[in-house]
């Protein structure tokens, strides 16, 4: 679970980078992940060229990614919390 | 001034349920003493090397912890640089020797990694990414990511990937302290189970624990392993900020300027211990380090060129793959595995490469042992 400061500060990269679009340059399918993104297996992890600069996002739930998709950032559930916790949103990949 | 490997320990790999990280740790300290026929008295200072003891162990501190064990109050400090925490000690030791602070110096690497799930291992391991730039990654999924874009630009195949799994465990049969004693065929390799696409699960290194440890000296020693030269480099934390994603430009950058220091070439290396954490890094270190042509790493394996009769031996050890993988101790095995069988004058010229996270740090050292 992200600190309450830590997820504040992330939300100016949220707000920076919400609904850019860019190019599926490499992706891979991840089937054996950390404890908390457990429910999620499989989801897909890519490297996207957003108008020259590369960055790393997560696929959304369900996405399922090729080398060359058009891409578009969207806020998900970052992962899935316990019932005590907040609900955290994190910028992922869905195909445009 | 020499460096030389005095002596060397190197506990068994695997899963050690009846070994705690302080056993394995004192287990490979005194081995390594032991080698070197010295007394603990002649050891000035400790460098101890490890990634996850805080996380997975709750134990910090590790330098006041081997100190503690060995005795005799030495200083011991840990160094810590994920899956090259390893040879990120051994420059520290060889640093220390170097400006004449002090003139035998030991050098210890030790991991406990299986007292934990695999998931909650892959969650530690995955600390050594970019979080806040990487979320969601695992290790498999970024050198996942590298294979996708080697066999992209390369045309590199399913088969070359598996030749080199292949190829470490027959070479593990050689080491009584690798973890597995398995001999695999390029289908099974090719078959197994998909962990991070196109890596299947037999690609990867496996969850181990061990330690190793090495003693170096600046005092005269004839007829042992020399440390000729070392190299240090980095690139950025996370796979998107680098230039090139087919090569791991730390490597490189490490490569040159130990090639540089000990004056060789990597025509001129016999054998070498690499950062094979997954079947593409050790592909990519074929071409980063110059055995190979940029973008053949994989034909070179296919063709039998990295292994006995070959250019060069590519992980006689069985490397990380067979070996197996503790992450603190495996730079610190590479060296002491070296050490021993140029000690034993099968060969002349050795290369080690160890690589932290995703190809961020690399360490590259160069051993000879010419009686020179």
């Amino acid at each position: 679970m992200t600190k309450p400061a830590g997820y504040l500060r992330d939300r100016s990269e949220v707000a920076n980078w919400l609904g850019q679009q860019g190019q599926v340059l490499l992706v891979t399918t991840i089937r054996t992940s950390s404890p908390e993104l457990n429910y999620l297996t499989p989801y897909d992890y890519a490297v996207v060229d957003f108008a020259g600069q590369k960055k790393e996002f997560m696929a959304a739930a369900g996405e399922k990614l090729e080398v060359g998709d058009k891409v578009k950032l969207v806020l998900r559930k970052k992962f899935q919390p316990d019932a005590s916790s907040l609900i955290e949103y994190s910028l992922k990949l869905i195909k445009v | 001034m020499k460096i030389t490997v005095l002596g060397q320990a190197i506990t068994s790999f695997g899963e050690l349920w009846q070994k705690s990280l302080p056993d394995l740790l004192m287990e490979a300290m005194a081995g390594a003493i032991e080698n070197a026929n010295l007394e603990i008295n002649d050891i000035d200072a400790i460098f101890v090397a490890n990634m996850s003891a805080g996380m997975a162990e709750n134990q910090v501190h590790l330098g006041a912890l081997a100190s503690q064990l060995l005795g005799g109050n030495k200083p011991a400090m840990r160094v810590e640089g994920a899956c090259a925490s390893g040879s990120l000690a051994m420059l520290a030791g060889e640093y220390s020797l170097l400006a004449g602070q002090y003139k035998t110096v030991l050098v210890v690497g030790v991991e406990k990694m299986t007292d934990i799930d695999s998931a909650l291992a892959t969650k530690y391991l995955s600390g050594a990414a970019f979080y806040g730039q990487e979320y969601g990654s695992t290790f498999p999924g970024l050198y996942g990511l590298l294979a996708g874009a080697h066999m992209q630009k390369y045309g590199t195949t399913r088969d070359q990937l598996s030749a080199v799994a292949v190829k470490n465990h027959l070479h593990a049969f050689d080491n009584p302290n690798a973890q597995y004693h398995k001999k695999f065929s390029l289908d099974q390799i090719s078959q197994s189970q998909l962990v991070a696409d196109p890596l299947r699960l037999l690609d990867c290194s496996p969850i181990t624990d061990g330690a190793a440890a090495v003693v170096l000296t600046t005092k005269v020693a004839k007829g042992l392993a020399k440390i000729s030269g070392f190299g240090h480099g980095q690139d950025s934390l996370d796979l998107a900020g680098r230039k090139s994603l087919t090569s791991l430009e730390a490597t490189k950058l490490a490569a040159d300027h130990a090639y540089a220091m000990a004056d060789l070439s990597a025509k001129q290396i016999q054998v070498a211990e690499v950062h094979d954490c997954f079947t593409i890094a050790e592909i990519l270190a074929y071409e980063d380090l110059g055995f190979a042509k940029v973008g053949e790493g994989g034909k070179s394996v296919a063709a039998d060129q990295m292994t006995y009769g070959g250019q060069v031996v590519v992980n006689p050890s069985g490397g990380l793959k067979a070996g197996g993988h503790p992450v603190g101790a495996t730079g610190v095995k590479q060296i002491a595995y070296l050490a021993k069988i140029l000690a034993q004058g099968q060969f002349e010229t050795a290369l080690a490469h160890n690589v932290g996270g995703s190809g961020a740090t690399s360490v590259v050292h160069i051993l000879t042992n010419k009686n020179d």
